[in-house]
């Protein structure tokens, strides 16, 4: 437990329960499953001018 | 860092932390109702949309701290048209800054500004903007804010940026 984690209404998700919280994001954002969005991070490809992909990128500890 | 507390002034969405991490991982926070829909009384809908990512620091044998590594803070309206952006990256843009596009002053220009905490957007957007606190917070929630804000303030390693 974190000194974030041992406040009163913060939730840990496991790294499933994170994987399907940013995966129906990025279908909801950008029409792209997480795998899809994953890859096109990796590769470099995602243009980050485009609304929303970044907030995407900041949530990508929950899936990692 | 209190942020679940400061964040009950204006809902009772849940706030999300990746599980499993070790100190000096990257972690992330997140609400449960992303992005946050706000009504302002002053401006109307408002969508609220909170980006954050954090590191446990180990800076003693059983002392640690919460480290900010990049913070990402955006008022829009309610059709998503951005209506203020505050902004810290070091990777991409080094200084703390601000996006309020009006007029001729495009949403790139970036205005700088010193380093800000969600409380205190919070705090505008309960007194300026008018949005109605949380029933739990109704009468206590400017106290709240100082009380969540306060060990930010005291314990944090720097405010303006300069250049090393």
């Amino acid at each position: 437990m974190s000194p974030i984690t041992a406040e009163d209404g913060v939730v840990e998700l496991t790294r499933e329960e994170g994987r399907e919280f940013l995966g129906r994001k990025t279908r909801d954002t950008l029409g792209m499953t997480l795998e899809e969005f994953e890859a096109a991070y990796d590769a470099g490809n995602l243009d980050l001018e485009q609304p929303g992909v970044e907030h995407l990128v900041m949530l990508l500890p929950f899936a990692r | 860092m209190p942020l679940r507390r400061a964040l009950s002034c204006i809902t009772t969405a849940q706030l999300f932390v990746p599980g499993g991490k070790k100190p000096g991982e990257t972690e992330a926070l997140a609400l449960s109702e992303d992005p946050l829909r706000l009504r302002s009384t002053r401006v109307g809908d408002i969508r609220f949309i909170l980006g954050h990512q954090f590191k446990v620091v180990q800076d003693g044998a059983r002392s640690w701290h919460v480290s900010t590594t990049w913070y990402r803070y955006h008022l829009t309206d309610g059709h998503g048209r951005e209506l203020l952006a505050w902004h810290w990256h070091p990777a991409t843009s080094p200084y703390p800054h601000l996006h309020a596009p009006a007029g001729l002053i495009e949403p790139r220009v970036h205005i700088p500004t010193g380093r800000v905490s969600v409380e205190s957007v919070i705090r505008l957007l309960l007194s300026d903007l008018r949005v109605p606190p949380t029933r739990a917070h109704a009468d206590d929630h400017e106290q709240v804010l100082d009380d969540c804000e306060g060990p930010f303030i005291q314990h944090r390693r720097w405010h303006g940026w300069r250049r090393l």
